[in-house]
């Protein structure tokens, strides 16, 4: 009896105690986007605040000890002939807009900094472009040395696109429990960037450096500072931008890439609808069926305003007016979610209702995927400036070119990220004693590639200019940047070297050049019998006869044997005298309708490239003239239509051209030594400053030393 | 790349730890006369480290082996890519 009753006691006790476990041990939010499943959390939260605090005891024990240990481990080897080191990377900021604008004195603070040390035009890569100049401004190497040659690679067992930056896996080992797949690793994620940034290098020399938004840093480097990444960044969809538009309109024509149309449905009456909002796909079940949130919209017709649920978040709209940021909370299990960032605008309320959803950004608080370095950086500038975009390309360029939203939206996109960019430098600028610190601003090349046909007399895409407005955004947004830089200004001293850089420049972008087309038209490119050549990804080609193809944005494949899957070209001789003659036929190729040269000259990229990755890049680089860039069409892998045709999309300005072209702009605090410096220049500049000899793969020269710090 | 265990002068293995990127830390362990060969011809052939040679030498080859991902996938992960329709 006395057993049964000390059983029964204790039963109770395990009973309360294990209420209180689960209670103290329950999960909160998840921040696995794939990761250990919920059996695993709860198990680990109980252990991990026994585990806490013993180490809490410990550490204040051992504290003396790592502070002496810290002092001798991260005194730094090198001598640096400065304290600190800032670059603020203002992405595509043209160099004869630029110059003309400091000549006008619209950029007082560019002509300011120019004058206390120098403006040079900075010489960009071969080609001209985001991933690639970012790359190389990295490393300090030619894309031979860094593996990035455009945004896209090919694979050559299949010959589609893929993404030439990261490479991101997916799961497949699982622990079945009924329908529940649990996964029992994280997907693999890699950056394809190869060769050692500048800052990896300053990290083994303990030198701290902090990385903001530096396109092609995704994943995140680890080292010796803290990063957050930026261009290739995936949405919760894991595309690189999908906006959704829930609408009562039907559907006419599926979007070309960027976006979604979802059916809004009525909800019982004429002023309510209800639709699904679709998130990432769910690796706990099998099919990978999509999470999904309830949406409804209540509208008020002559108010033109809405009332927007999502999930039990309640959201007033005007029509016309983009919100803040709106949180969603994907379920993935019961205790475990994922988050992503949206904004949201009501695009029309009257005989038909329409909502625009941005593409969802993994959320920087809990992110899905790696984002920063360390894991937790992003989540620090999230709980200092709020939430932030974290998208790669983070301004909605498609839903513009879709006419899903307009000009005066993406205006405020465009400003609101830059607003958010530019509170992290504060941030950081502040932080920074000593070490180096990058900054890049992306909204500039967003503006110049989607209002350059305001700036054109007779761009094809004028015609779809919506508000004249926005006629003076480009001179708006290089004013901005001066601002930004008179603001910078003001925080630095005179140990401190600072450049202002941008990547690339931009130029108009009127035809686009069909080069698949081209080549089928010279007999390079041969269809199957059965095609018609408007099928993407070059479903249509008959590569058993095809010796030449465009993939990607910047040049042209030889069909090599052994090489691609169905390579019909032998390597050596043969694949020579092909590149040979398809140069000779580029070099100034005419496009008669318009009597302009839309192809300056084609570089032989075993020329162009040094170092053990130049084999990965395309046989040949097409340098396009002003006005010219490859065309929609060609880019998504179709052969059909005409070589030339006018483009007439809002993203109307490109530097997808003859690198010659649009040079990119550097302003320095201090004269620096070369009159023609090129970006590739900027990674051995900076080992230099801090005191590091810049090692032998590097391509670049410093640009300052010793002396002309002085 | 951190040298542990024998030394080359024993002719023996050496240890190569590769730091990786986010999931920890491995050791494969190499000739040490290989090792040096590697060492030397990083630096001709343009790599940054020693690393980075082995570790291209071995995505080389484990490229002919693997099989191409999924063509719906790969189209997943490029939609949206602004310069692209």
């Amino acid at each position: 009896m006395t057993t049964t009753r000390h059983a029964q006691r204790w039963n109770g006790v395990w009973v309360a105690a294990a209420i209180i476990l689960l209670l103290v041990g329950a999960p909160t939010t998840a921040d696995a986007y794939i990761g250990p499943g919920a059996g695993f959390a709860v198990l680990g939260s109980f252990a991990v605040i026994f585990v806490t605090m013993i180490l809490a005891g410990v550490s204040i024990l051992a504290w003396p000890f790592r502070t002496v240990w810290r002092m001798i481990r991260h005194r730094s080897k090198s001598r640096p002939l400065i304290k600190r080191t800032i670059f603020i990377g203002f992405d595509g900021q043209d160099a004869r807009i630029t110059e003309r604008m400091m000549a006008e004195g619209k950029l007082p603070n560019y002509s300011k900094l120019a004058e206390r040390g120098c403006y040079r035009q900075l010489r960009t890569t071969f080609p001209s472009i985001t991933p690639v100049a970012w790359s190389s401004f990295s490393t300090g190497t030619n894309p031979g040395r860094h593996n990035i040659f455009d945004f896209l690679d090919r694979d050559p067992r299949t010959y589609l696109p893929r993404l030439s930056s990261a490479h991101i896996g997916s799961v497949e080992k699982f622990l079945k429990l009924g329908k529940l797949r649990i996964p029992l690793k994280k997907p693999d994620i890699r950056l394809l960037r190869k060769s050692k940034p500048w800052w990896t290098i300053l990290g083994e020399q303990n030198i701290w450096s902090t990385i903001i938004r530096v396109p092609i840093t995704f994943p995140p480097d680890q080292f010796y500072g803290a990063q957050l990444g930026a261009m290739c960044i995936p949405d919760l969809l894991g595309t690189q931008g999908t906006f959704l538009l829930f609408t009562t309109r039907p559907e006419s024509q599926a979007f070309q890439e960027g976006g979604m149309r979802i059916p809004l449905n009525r909800n019982g009456s004429a002023t309510s609808f209800e639709a699904s909002i679709k998130g990432p796909e769910n690796a706990f079940f099998e099919g990978n069926p999509p999470m999904e949130l309830p949406l409804t919209v209540d509208v008020d017709r002559s108010a033109s305003t809405a009332r927007v649920d999502i999930n039990g978040t309640e959201i007033e709209l005007k029509t016309g007016e983009l919100s803040d940021w709106v949180k969603l909370d994907f379920k993935v299990i019961p205790g475990m979610k994922v988050s992503g960032l949206t904004r949201v605008m009501l695009t029309e309320a009257d005989d038909h209702v329409s909502l625009y959803m941005s593409p969802i950004n993994i959320e920087p608080g809990k992110p899905a995927m790696p984002i920063s370095h360390p894991s937790y950086y992003s989540s620090y500038f999230e709980k200092k400036i709020g939430p932030y975009a974290t998208l790669g390309l983070a301004e909605d360029t498609w839903a513009l070119n879709e006419k899903v939203t307009d000009d005066g939206t993406f205006w405020i996109q465009t400003q609101d990220v830059d607003d958010e960019r530019e509170q992290m430098l504060d941030i950081a600028l502040e932080k920074l004693r000593s070490g180096a610190l990058v900054t890049v601003f992306d909204a500039t090349d967003r503006v110049n590639h989607m209002y350059w046909r305001y700036i054109e007399d007779g761009h094809p895409a004028a015609a779809g200019i919506d508000d004249p407005a926005h006629a003076d955004a480009i001179e708006k947004q290089y004013i901005r940047n001066d601002g930004i830089i008179g603001r910078v200004l003001t925080k630095i001293n005179d140990d401190d070297v600072l450049f202002v850089l941008s990547d690339h420049g931009c130029t108009s972008f009127r035809r686009g050049v069909n080069l698949n087309a081209w080549l089928q038209e010279e007999g390079y490119l041969t269809l199957k019998d059965d095609a018609d050549g408007t099928e993407p990804w070059l479903q249509s080609v008959d590569w058993s006869k095809t010796r030449a193809y465009a993939v990607g944005l910047v040049g042209i494949f030889l069909n090599i044997r052994g090489r691609e899957a169905h390579g019909i070209v032998d390597p050596g001789g043969e694949a020579d005298a092909l590149k040979t003659e398809i140069m000779a036929k580029l070099a100034g190729l005419k496009d008669a309708e318009k009597g302009d040269i839309a192809i300056n000259e084609a570089f032989d990229t075993d020329v162009l490239y040094r170092g053990p990755y130049k084999g990965n890049a395309p046989d040949l680089l097409i340098g396009y003239n002003h006005g010219y860039r490859i065309s929609w069409d060609c880019a998504g892998g179709v052969v059909a239509g005409a070589v030339f045709e006018d483009n007439v999309k809002a993203w109307s300005g490109d530097h997808i051209v003859d690198p010659r072209l649009v040079p990119g702009i550097m302003l320095c605090n201090h004269d620096v030594t070369s009159d023609d410096p090129h970006i590739v220049d900027l990674a051995p500049t900076v080992l230099t400053l801090f005191g590091v000899r810049p090692p032998a793969h590097m391509d670049g020269s410093p640009l300052l030393n010793e002396s002309s710090l002085k | 790349m951190r040298r542990k265990g024998k030394g080359e002068g024993e002719g023996k293995g050496e240890d190569i730890e590769r730091e990786l990127t986010m999931f920890g830390s491995t050791k494969v362990k190499l000739d040490a006369s290989l090792v040096e060969r590697i060492r030397k011809f990083a630096e001709i052939a343009g790599y940054s480290s020693p690393e980075e040679f082995i570790t291209h030498a071995l995505e080389k080859e484990l490229a002919l082996l693997e099989d191409a991902e999924d063509e719906e996938e790969i189209k997943k992960r490029l939609q949206g890519l602004g310069y692209m329709s």
